[in-house]
C-alpha cells in the first residue's frame, strides 16, 4: 500500500493564495468600512490599504518561492489535464459571484450615488471571486485525494 | 469526479517490480497525485493518457481499464 500523496505544487499554490486572500482582505475591507463609518480618517485609511495591498505582493512571492525551493521539479512542470479541469470548474464557480458582485456595484448607484461606494463593492467582487475560485480549487484537489 | 471506470494500474505497477506513482506519472505526463486519483477511481483520465498508460504497461487499453456503467 502506497503512502497517500502529499499535495501537489497546484493545491500548495490554491491554499497560499486562499489564505493570503484572507489574512490581507479582511482588514482591508474592515478599514473601508470604518472610512464609510467615518471612524477612520481618509488619509490613514489610505495608508493602511497601501500597506495591505503590499503585504498581499509580499506574502504571496515569500510562500509561492518557499513551495517552488521544497518542490522545484513540481513547480516547474506544466498543468496536467486534471489540474486543468479543476481550475476551468473553479472558474465557471467564480465567476458567477463576480457576476453578482458586478450587479451589486450597478446597484449601489442607486442607494448611495458615490463613487467610492461602487469602487469598493466592485473590489468586494473581485476579491470574493478569487477567494472562490481557490477555495473551490482546494475543495476539489481535497476532493480527489 | 467519481467515474464508473475501473482500472489495474496499482496492480500492475505493483507486478513491473514496484513502479512507483511518481515514477509512472513521469512517464505519462501528469502529476502523481493525479496518477493517484486515477488508481482510486476518483477521476477517469482523458483517452490519451489512458492510451499512455497501457502503453507503458505494454498493454491493450480495456485490459488496464473496464468501464462499468451500464451501456
Amino acid at each position: 500500500m502506497e503512502a497517500r500523496p502529499s499535495l501537489s505544487f497546484r493545491e500548495k499554490s490554491a491554499w497560499i493564495s486562499f489564505v493570503s486572500i484572507l489574512i490581507v482582505f479582511v482588514p482591508f475591507f474592515w478599514n473601508a468600512y470604518r472610512q464609510f463609518t467615518g471612524a477612520l480618517d481618509n488619509s490613514r485609511a489610505v495608508s493602511a490599504a497601501v500597506w495591505l495591498l503590499a503585504a498581499f505582493v509580499v506574502l504571496e512571492i515569500v510562500l509561492h518561492a518557499v513551495v517552488t525551493l521544497h518542490a522545484p521539479d513540481d513547480a516547474r512542470s506544466p498543468k496536467d489535464e486534471r489540474e486543468r479541469l479543476i481550475e476551468m470548474r473553479a472558474t465557471r464557480v467564480a465567476f458567477q459571484v463576480l457576476l453578482l458582485g458586478a450587479l451589486a456595484g450597478v446597484g449601489t448607484i442607486h442607494l448611495s450615488r458615490s463613487a467610492w461606494v461602487m469602487q469598493q463593492v466592485v473590489l468586494l467582487a473581485v476579491v470574493l471571486a478569487e477567494l472562490v475560485k481557490f477555495g473551490t480549487e482546494v475543495v476539489l484537489f481535497r476532493r480527489d485525494a | 469526479m467519481g467515474c464508473a471506470i475501473r482500472n489495474r494500474i496499482r496492480a500492475l505497477r505493483a507486478a513491473t517490480g514496484d513502479m512507483t506513482q511518481q515514477a509512472l506519472a513521469h512517464r505519462i505526463g501528469v502529476t502523481r497525485q493525479t496518477v493517484n486519483a486515477i488508481e482510486l477511481g476518483k477521476y477517469s483520465p482523458s483517452l490519451e493518457v489512458a492510451f499512455r498508460i497501457a502503453a507503458v504497461f505494454a498493454m491493450p487499453i480495456d485490459d488496464v481499464f473496464q468501464f462499468d456503467g451500464e451501456g
